[in-house]
């Protein structure tokens, strides 16, 4: 790749510091990009497009900075532009459209989907990943950052561009989703809810 | 369900219980919620069921690691062989 002149001592430091900052957040920003796309080499396409931005960016990186949630931010929109290449006719999925369906607060908070142990241990690990594909792009986005990656609020809302409200309802409304699809299953397996 | 002083509302309950699961309550606010749980066993029960869901949630996503080829493709690109994961 090209990079404007600059010294070995320098490159040896922007190596070492995208070696040292950058590089542990490979496997679980490859785990997000296949999480986004159920593909493979997609979600290799977006690691890659995302490691070298961030290092063609690197001189204006200041350490103390959250890498993780730089990286997060920079894969999210690598994958918007390009389902949005991608999207010309219909839609598979609008990362966009699926905002506006529901986004006040108090609204969505109405609710809560109670899922009895009984029924989500006799699942799994196949269903919940299908019950995950099954979300709409940016109710699945917050689950895997919140749930899995473990972002705060503030840092999710950073990286997604929108309200630290937006976040929590988001949430909510995921994962009373997943617990509704995750109860489907259960049902179709024979499970009987008893009580 | 109430004392005199404060009156125990299980839908505010439940909506901290999300905030207080994600680790987005202050000290404070978590010792009140804390609180509010030793009060109803509806909102305990409710806490102790979510709190399973996520803990099953997370061990059942399914997580991958980045293949070596697509690594090989990296350090070939950024022209650094010597990346490795840690
Ligand atoms: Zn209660």
């Amino acid at each position: 790749m090209e990079t404007p002149e600059i010294s070995p001592e320098e490159k040896i430091r922007r190596d070492a510091l995208f070696q040292r900052e950058f590089v542990p957040h490979m496997d679980t920003l490859y785990n997000f990009g296949f999480h986004l796309t159920y593909n493979e080499v997609d979600a290799q396409d977006l690691v890659q497009e995302t490691l070298l931005k961030a290092y063609r960016f690197i001189h204006s990186y200041q350490e103390g900075t959250n890498a993780k949630a730089w990286l997060f931010r920079i894969l999210k929109n690598a994958f918007i532009n390009e389902y949005r290449k991608r999207a010309r006719q219909p839609d598979p999925i609008d990362y966009e459209e699926v905002v506006h369906y529901q986004d006040r607060e108090d609204a969505s908070y109405s609710g809560y989907v109670d899922l009895r142990q009984e029924i989500f241990q006799g699942l799994m690990g196949d269903e919940v990943t299908i019950a995950l594909n099954h979300l709409p792009v940016d109710f699945r986005t917050v689950v895997l950052l919140c749930d899995i990656e473990g972002f705060t609020y503030e840092e999710i809302a950073s990286i997604m561009d929108v309200p630290i409200g937006t976040v929590r309802s988001r949430l909510h409304r995921a994962r009373n989703m997943l617990k509704e699809e995750l109860k489907t299953y259960a049902a179709s397996q024979g499970f009987k809810e008893n009580r | 369900m109430s004392n005199a002083m404060t009156s125990h509302d299980c839908n505010k309950v439940v909506l901290k219980m999300y905030l207080a699961l994600d680790g987005e309550l202050s000290t404070t606010e978590m010792q009140e919620f804390l609180f509010e749980l030793d009060r109803c066993s509806c909102c305990f029960r409710s806490f102790e069921q979510e709190k399973a869901f996520r803990t099953f949630l997370v061990n059942k996503i399914e997580r991958r690691c980045m293949p070596e080829n697509a690594l090989q493709k990296l350090r070939d690109t950024l022209g650094m062989p010597n990346i490795a994961r840690i």
